[in-house]
């Protein structure tokens, strides 16, 4: 893992979310994201755009996130790249459920657009050790 | 890139999101004016339960913090129903159009100064 957060491949089937996440990561924090809309697109992003974090939301039609999840878990390049759960659904139940997956954190929606890059960091620093 | 340029685009995606609030809660009120007066449905049960959960988690990101508590509220209350998929008996059914109603007021645009 490199010393440094800068890519970051943001999954999220919300229009709104994922443009305010885009620009608060981009413009705020100064990370270099790549968003998809679905989980489906983000499989086939991953290996091109080589993110440091996926920062991935957990109920999306078709492919969810647990499932985006356990695809990736499958892929040797993309085994060990840490995974950030954005959810609404934040009850202790449900992110001891995403933790046990393999998430490396869960964030909480609603969010602060200003903060956001501060937790997202944190995250990453935490998944590093 | 700063972040005065970001409060910048924010309060413009915010302002956007505010606009366009009122039209999206009238099509979630008419969704449930459509399950409670007609036959159950399912699916249509679940979809009042996603477009709850999306207003929940998004509401206050763009500043309207009543509508993200009150979705909040009649997600939780729908929720072992949609499970079921079934309507929510009688009593439930007046505590979430009263949620309802909660979500459109505090979705409906300031009246002008």
């Amino acid at each position: 893992m490199t010393a440094e957060l800068r890519r970051i491949l943001l999954v999220e089937d919300n229009a709104d979310i994922r443009t305010i996440v885009k620009a608060a990561l981009e413009m705020v924090g100064g990370f270099e994201v790549h968003a998809c809309e679905s989980g489906t697109e983000a499989l086939a992003a991953v290996t091109g755009f080589a993110p440091q974090l996926i920062l991935l939301d957990v109920m999306m039609p078709d492919l969810d996130g647990p499932g985006v999840l356990a695809r990736l878990r499958e892929r040797p390049e993309c085994a060990a790249i840490p995974v950030v759960f954005l959810t609404a659904k934040a009850t202790k139940d449900e992110v001891q459920r995403l933790r046990a997956l393999g998430a490396a954190d869960v964030l909480t929606k609603p969010f602060d657009p200003m903060t956001l890059h501060e937790k997202v960091k944190a995250s990453w620093e935490a998944a590093a050790g | 890139m700063t972040a005065e340029a970001f409060k910048r685009q924010l309060e413009a995606l915010s302002a956007d999101y505010r606009r366009e609030l009122p039209a999206q809660l009238a099509a979630l009120d008419a969704l449930w004016r459509g399950l409670a007066g007609g036959v159950e449905a399912p699916a249509r049960l679940a979809d009042l339960q996603r477009e709850l959960h999306t207003l929940a988690g998004t509401a206050r990101t763009f500043g309207v913090a009543g509508v993200s508590e009150a979705a909040r509220a009649a997600e939780t209350l729908l929720a072992p129903y949609c499970r079921r998929g079934k309507l929510p008996v009688a009593a439930k059914r007046a505590e979430l159009e009263r949620l309802l109603a909660a979500l459109l007021r505090a979705g409906a645009p300031a009246p002008a100064p």
